[in-house]
């Protein structure tokens, strides 16, 4: 088929795909995700898990009037609403949330862990309401969809903010049809980590989930399981090993690297076996791995530095995947 | 939830919010993969080459070069901590088919050095020197035979091929095996250059001339009469001899490709990076120090000219490498073994560790979907048992040209790969504030210091540039390194193979990107930045 390609003489029919994950309040991120529909031709692009961000950084207000925060060693001053705009961008970028206090504030935030986590939350929900809203206006009239679903790092109180309209659908623990012939399965739940996220379960509880998920497949040759933990005993699901402390172990005078991936979501596609398995959750695993005609793809993430890393594939109008690229927008 | 004591910020558990690696473990790591032990046959090369050449005063002038490329590896490694180094840098500040070709390059070079590094280090300068050693301190001309024997071309290849499977053996395990294995024979070989460096401080010149004169059948004033060079040292042969050791300082980077998620300062990263620099030269240095106090720059000079003449005046079985000549310093066997174990557990480290690094480039290569995805192929276990196997005969086909052509004339010309590739990266640091602007603007304020208005990673950038390219074309000048020599079609094909390897690299992008295109994909989006507004 490929030379008929070549050749010119067949044609065919595909519909682009793009998938990113793991932008982590990255709005930098998040803006470019919308854009990608536009800059690679995309039809429909898919977010995977983990869109809220780690934290929150403060913009003081200080006696002289003059807003004050900073980040990465580097203070930032505001004396103008103008300047403390762009700070906030700046924050946004980098995956943060900005938030306007005042140094009495401040002293109660610190002493309040209750009032930080309410903070957090309330800063997610409104972010994600903002980006989808967003997404909305930018995707309205071009005959693009876009699947945006969270992950483990994502509280549930964003679920009711993640709504879907015209053009932003939430897939998550529900079965979408990309194409007519392509089905998608979408999962933000995985496994347990040493940080206790939100969205994490026992290998067997995983398991069920996927399951039932999976069932309600009708074509399972050419569905896509969009499932944010990755399988394990692949190259996309190596992450550093940690000591007690969580630092880093050094063997050998390399990181050490171990699986953080899946036993439940592996057992699931090599029994099912669907045309493609997207996932994410571990940021420094970018790569493909093949589990019986499975293709894995893990694109990574760099949402800190403000590089969108994603992929591009192709599904043939008759079913199958036709081509895939990895991406470092 | 916790604050983070560099900002005012509020940070929640989060899954990748980890601890950072201290600097001294980082500082550790850089220094043991940079080969001291490669000072006994670069001292060789050096004074050979470039008569005249000051040795330690050459580790100053290699300082500045390392200092820079060093300092750019590092800013960049900041500014975006999870890429796996160069060969993202330069796709993404200059052009794919930029980064792609000088990885390429890079990696072919570090092919090479499955058979050179070996064959070097391991036979020529390491077994080889030991054996004759031992043989002059017992009186054994078997032990001298075999010294000699051994450097013919089928046992050369032989043993190649021997310490190839020992160097390829744990990458079939995983990686663990490889780095613990790798871990070893550089703390060894690290050892042995410290054993090696005593052994000179402990024996003064008068010790040294009088145990040469006994145990070697020359004369130490003969040798230096007979050379006929001039006394003392030349500036600009002492900057060419600096070439041999600013090679030795690849590795200061290993701790550039980790960094924690929340950004830091990192200057755990700039302490052992640049310190990494810094103490390694201070190690080169002692060596080289250490061998002019015992054996005298001015023999040593004379010695390499003799040897690597041809001279009939030259007497001794193996050439003048710094663990050959210690045994005239210390004529202790135990001293002879070590210092010569030093070298060869260094060949066996590095290229455990290159047959890894040569894999992950694959990698890299398949998932930007350059090379086929075979490449990437893994099997059960998780062992990319392909690539490495074809990895392999590759290193067995360059084992074959090292023992049996001239084609270790290579090593001179194929190091150039690595300081064009060191070159490219300096020029992609330099260009990096003004290509990925808001990449550098949303860096940590280490990255984007300023010197009168002008990025720091500029000026460095641009200086590290224009000293790796004259680097480059020192190695392989005509008027400043012995032209290749042997039949024309072999001297051209030795001239041919630095340009012949970029047109391969820009042809196999070219290839790779026409094929895909005819696929619907267009290569080019790779790296290209997505604008957000």
């Amino acid at each position: 088929m490929d030379l008929g390609v070549l050749l010119g003489v067949v044609h065919v029919t595909t519909t682009r795909v793009f998938f990113a994950t793991d932008v982590h309040g990255s709005e930098r991120c998040f803006l470019k995700f919308i854009n990608a529909s536009k800059f690679y031709k995309a039809k429909i692009l898919i977010l995977g898990g983990d869109i809220t961000g780690k934290m929150v950084m403060p913009i003081v207000r200080k006696k002289d009037g003059s807003w004050r925060s900073q980040m990465f060693g580097n203070e930032m001053v505001a004396t103008s609403e103008e300047q403390t705009l762009k700070i906030e961008k700046e924050i946004r970028n980098s995956g943060y949330y900005p938030f306007r206090t005042t140094e009495a504030e401040m002293v109660e935030l610190r002493s309040d862990k209750a009032k930080v986590d309410a903070l957090f939350t309330r800063m997610m929900c409104e972010t994600v309401t903002r980006w989808v809203e967003i997404a909305r206006q930018r995707l309205t009239g071009t005959g693009a969809v876009c699947y945006i679903s969270p992950g483990n790092d994502d509280r549930l109180n964003i679920d009711q903010y993640l709504v879907s309209n015209e053009v932003v659908i939430n897939p998550e623990m529900k079965v979408v049809h990309l194409t007519p012939r392509h089905e998608m399965i979408s999962l933000g739940y995985t496994n347990q980590t040493p940080w206790h996220s939100p969205r994490e379960v026992a290998e067997e509880k995983l398991e069920q989930m996927i399951s039932s998920l999976a069932e309600q497949v009708n074509d399972m040759p050419n569905a896509i399981f969009n499932l944010h933990c990755p399988p394990a005993h692949t190259v996309i699901d190596q992450a550093p090993k940690l000591d007690v402390t969580l630092k880093p172990v050094i063997s050998g005078g390399q990181i050490e690297m171990m699986g953080a991936g899946s036993n439940a979501v592996r057992d699931a596609i090599e029994k099912h076996q669907p045309v493609l398995g997207l996932h994410g959750h571990v940021h420094e695993s970018k790569g493909v791995a093949k589990i019986g005609p499975t293709i894995c793809l893990n694109p990574g993430s760099e949402y800190g530095e403000g590089i969108l890393r994603g992929l591009i594939f192709e599904l043939e109008e008759e079913g199958g995947l036709r081509n895939y690229m990895f991406t470092s927008g | 939830m916790s604050s983070s004591k560099e900002s005012l910020g509020f940070i929640r558990e989060a899954t990748g919010l980890t601890r950072e690696i201290s600097g001294k473990t980082a500082l550790v790591g850089n220094l043991l993969s940079m080969g001291v032990a490669g000072s006994f046959f670069y001292a060789f090369f050096s004074s050979l080459l470039f008569p005249g050449t000051n040795l330690p005063m050459g580790v100053l002038f290699a300082i500045v070069p390392s200092i820079v490329v060093a300092y750019v590896y590092y800013v960049l490694a900041v500014a975006m901590p999870r890429t796996g180094g160069d060969y993202v840098w330069i796709s993404r500040i200059i052009n794919p088919t930029t980064g792609f070709t000088t990885n390429f390059m890079i990696t072919l070079g570090i092919m090479q050095a499955f058979a050179t590094a070996i064959g070097l280090s391991v036979v020529t300068y390491g077994i080889s020197p030991m054996l004759a050693g031992l043989g002059i301190l017992y009186g054994s001309s078997d032990l001298v035979n075999l010294a000699l024997y051994i450097l013919k071309p089928m046992p050369t290849f032989v043993i190649i091929l021997v310490f190839q499977l020992i160097a390829v053996a744990p990458n079939f395990i995983g990686t663990k095996a490889t780095f613990g294995a790798a871990w070893v024979m550089f703390i060894i070989s690290a050892a042995g250059a410290f054993v090696t460096m005593f052994a000179f401080l402990s024996a003064p010149q008068a010790v040294f001339v009088s145990n040469f004169n006994s145990l070697s059948g020359m004369n130490y004033s003969d040798v230096i009469a007979k050379a006929g060079l001039p006394a003392g040292f030349s500036l600009q042969n002492t900057l060419y001899g600096a070439i041999f050791t600013i090679l030795s300082y690849v590795g200061f980077s290993f701790s550039s490709y980790y960094s924690g998620e929340i950004k830091r300062v990192a200057r755990s990263q700039l302490v052992a990076i640049i310190g990494s620099v810094l103490l390694f030269s201070v190690f080169i240095g002692g060596v080289y120090a250490a061998a002019y106090y015992s054996v005298g720059a001015d023999f040593l000079n004379a010695i390499s000219n003799l040897a690597g003449t041809g001279s009939s005046s030259y007497a001794l079985p193996v050439a003048p490498s710094l663990n050959f000549l210690v045994l005239f310093a210390t004529p202790n066997p135990a001293v002879v073994v070590l210092s010569g174990i030093a070298l060869v557990a260094m060949g066996i480290g590095t290229v455990m560790v290159y047959y890894y690094t040569v894999v992950r480039n694959l990698f890299a290569w398949s998932f930007d979907r350059v090379m086929p995805s075979w490449f990437a192929r893994l099997d059960k276990r998780g062992i990319p048992t392909v690539g490495i196997a074809v990895m392999w005969l590759i290193s067995v086909f360059f084992a074959l040209l090292y023992a049996f052509t001239v084609f270790t004339q290579f090593l001179l010309y194929m190091t150039v790969l690595f300081t064009i590739g060191m070159a490219v990266a300096c020029l992609s640091g330099a260009i990096f504030p003004y290509r990925r602007k808001a990449l550098f603007e949303s860096s940590p304020e280490i990255v984007r210091k300023k010197m009168g208005g002008v990025p720091l990673i500029t000026v460095f950038g641009a200086i590290g540039f224009v000293l790796m390219a004259f680097l480059s074309y020192a190695a392989v000048s005509p008027a400043i390194t012995a032209p290749p020599s042997g039949p024309p079609v072999v001297q051209a094909i030795i001239y041919a193979a630095v340009p012949l390897t970029i047109i391969m690299g820009i042809v196999i992008y070219q290839v790779a990107y026409h094929y895909r295109k005819s696929k619907g994909i267009d290569m080019n989006l790779l790296f290209q930045e997505i604008p957000p507004e």
